[in-house]
């Protein structure tokens, strides 16, 4: 097959080719960077959490007496939650984990990092001494909180947070990245804003914030014990597997009551939340793979129709080829090449296109680079594409008879 | 070389049957330069595509160089018109995005012939019909009868066995046509037997028979010269 003749064939009518090649090279752009997004917004959703999500559940109370006694009804509260049979702990929180509510702080190891921005930032979740069962956390260094160190409720959050508390648990991937010795346990933890400094008793092998893309703000969760300030309660309770849905039955009727001036305004199994906070990323990974299969099957239309094109426009060239003893596989051929050239040649612009669009994403979204082997599948992709989209149309010009070159002037 | 004993050959569209060629025989002797005449719709175009393989008939039986060639398979008959068959057509098509000698080289490459080779044929071919100078220009920056020569080199470099032309005068003024008319001589003079359908009764009496195509049926031959090399000659049986 002499290539050459047909490049040069092929310059001399480059209009559709071009554009062809065009669209190939912004749909492999397009497409692996989406794939791409896919992948890590599936990968995300799919994460481990470190919690026991689908025992847990949580309720919120909201109170109406002037007179309610906040710190009293917390502490009956608890007392009857982790009485309750089937309930394997209870604690108070000021929100739970797999929700996007976010508290904040920077956190550093010296004073001297805190203030030279080379701060830690972590999420801040109020703790007592049941946190960590009520969750199902591993507790892999050091010791739980005692409940004598739990510090009661505070007037209000920025007051709570003013008063800090000695002793802080953190996440095993916060404490690689601030000690990586490995060695957190009894050392210092100084936190932003407030300028305090903790000792870092313990450490949980996981604890997935919320479902984020980003590791360091999922992972890094920082646990301080403290009663959150009221007069509104909220508990995460934990159950022995199975008896979750009979226990929030139970509770959703019996706890509000207990304690006169308030009402329940919400209980949800934590499963629901956690699910919720994925729906997002599920939710755009479905719209991200429609939108990539509607652009990769008009690419394959515009394939398709160039050669459709190229078919009807050289029915007699084709006759008169097939007369002067080219076989239907020459003519195939012919086709095949021909667009396994234009599509390789958008793959190669597609893939500056797309190496370029990875970066910027990147940064924007503060994503991982976007992997070579995406690009990869992309090119190798496009190509079976290409091939399947020119099939069609290669068949029906090699089915073009000979008689053609005689019957047509 | 050529013969057909009782071909037939029919169209059949929805509404009609046409029958295109019917009992229609005829024997060609290596050498020969046969013209093919008839009015319009007689059948001479069918004719020509039955004998380059072009088309398949219906009946009959037909014999290419002593080949059978009615079972042969679509890559067989393909193989036979690139190696034994030159064509050349009144439209002259030449394909219009290649130069002159990617033209010349097509039905070559088909052959998967060594390109030093194919390159001393395609020198000679367009040496032959005065076109070595044009080698690099397209068909359309070319005049008619250029074109046709272009097209004759095409189905000359392979050295065909015989060259089919299916009014290769047709769209060309009578000094073109005269050209082209002693190229198809020469061409012949060398031993390539020639069938050649025409409208001028001029240029089918320079043929050694003219052979008279009404309604599908060969009506009349006439004989004008006969073939002059010695083999030819020896084999001719009238
Ligand atoms: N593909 C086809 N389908 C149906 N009928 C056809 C087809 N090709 C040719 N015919 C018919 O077969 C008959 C012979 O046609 P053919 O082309 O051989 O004539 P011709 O002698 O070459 O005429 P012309 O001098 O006009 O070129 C005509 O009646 C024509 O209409
Ligand atoms: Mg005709």
């Amino acid at each position: 097959m002499e290539i050459r003749a047909l490049v040069s064939a092929m310059w001399r009518n480059r209009t559709g080719p071009i554009l062809v090649a065009a669209q190939v090279a912004i749909t492999l752009a397009v497409v692996v960077n989406m794939a791409y997004l896919i992948q890590q917004r599936l990968e995300t959703a799919a994460k481990p959490t470190g919690i026991d999500i689908n025992n847990i559940f949580w309720v919120h109370l909201e109170a109406i007496d002037p007179e309610y006694n906040y710190e009293a009804a917390v502490r009956a509260d608890l007392d009857y939650l982790n009485a309750l049979p089937g309930v394997i702990a209870a604690a108070t929180s000021n929100g739970t984990p797999q929700a996007f509510y976010a508290l904040g702080l920077p956190f550093a190891v010296s004073p001297e990092q805190l203030d030279k921005e080379g701060a830690h930032v972590a999420r801040v979740f109020m703790a007592n001494e049941h946190y960590l069962d009520a969750l199902g956390l591993e507790l892999i260094a050091g010791r739980n909180f005692e409940s004598s160190v739990v510090a009661p409720p505070a007037q209000d959050v920025p007051s709570g947070i003013a008063a800090w508390a000695p002793e802080v648990i953190i996440t095993k991937y916060m404490a690689d990245k601030l000690f990586p010795d490995g060695n957190a346990v009894g050392k210092p933890l100084y936190v932003g804003l407030v300028n305090r400094s903790s000792t870092v008793v313990g450490v949980v092998k996981l604890l997935q914030g919320a479902p984020m893309p980003d590791e360091q703000f999922a992972l890094s969760n920082v646990l301080v014990p403290m009663i959150p300030p009221g007069p509104d309660s909220f508990y995460i309770v934990r159950t022995e597997p199975g008896r979750r849905d009979a226990t929030m039955a139970r509770v959703e009727k019996e706890l509000a009551d207990r304690v006169p001036g308030r009402f329940l305004s919400r209980i949800e199994a934590l499963e629901k939340t956690a699910a919720q906070a994925r729906f997002t990323f599920r939710s755009s990974a479905i719209i991200l793979s429609v939108i990539g299969v509607f652009v990769l099957a008009v690419t394959l239309v515009g394939i398709t129709g160039l050669a459709a094109f190229n078919v009807t426009t050289r029915t007699r060239q084709l006759g008169t080829r097939r007369a002067i003893g080219a076989r239907k596989f020459h003519i195939l051929r012919y086709f095949i090449v021909e667009n396994w050239i234009i599509t390789s040649v958008g793959a190669l612009v597609g893939c500056a296109l797309a190496l370029a669009a990875g970066i910027k994403l990147s940064t924007t979204y503060a994503l991982p680079r976007l992997p070579l082997y995406f690009l990869v599948a992309g090119v190798v992709a496009i190509w079976i594409l290409g091939l399947l989209a020119v099939v069609v149309p290669a068949r029906r010009a090699a089915s073009i008879s000979p008689a053609t070159a005689t019957r047509t002037v | 070389m050529i013969e057909m004993n009782n071909i037939s050959k029919v169209f059949r569209t929805d509404v009609v049957e046409t029958h295109a060629l019917r009992a229609f025989s005829l024997r060609v002797e290596p050498g020969e330069f046969v013209a093919i005449t008839g009015h319009s719709g007689s059948g001479k175009t069918t004719f020509l595509n039955v004998a380059g393989l072009l088309e398949e008939f219906d009946g009959g039986t037909y014999h290419l160089e002593g080949q059978d060639v009615s079972r042969l398979s679509d890559n067989e008959r393909s193989r036979i018109r690139n190696e034994k068959i030159g064509f050349i057509f009144q439209g002259f098509n030449l394909i219009p995005d290649l130069n002159i000698y990617d033209n010349v080289d097509a039905p070559l490459h088909y052959r998967r012939m060594p390109a030093a080779e194919r390159h001393k044929r395609i020198t000679a071919a367009l040496e032959r019909v005065g076109l070595s100078s044009r080698m690099k220009h397209l068909p359309s920056q070319l005049s008619g009868g250029q074109q046709q020569r272009a097209a004759i080199a095409r189905a000359i470099c392979g050295s065909p066995r015989v060259i089919l032309a299916d009014e290769p005068t047709g769209n060309l003024d009578t000094t073109m046509s005269e050209q082209i008319m002693e190229l198809l001589q020469s061409i012949n003079a060398g031993g390539t037997t020639i069938l050649m359908v025409t409208h001028n009764p001029e240029l089918a009496q320079r043929a050694h028979r003219q052979v008279h195509i009404v309604d599908g049926r060969i009506d009349q031959i006439h004989h004008f010269g006969t073939v002059q090399r010695a083999s030819a000659a020896a084999g001719a049986s009238a």
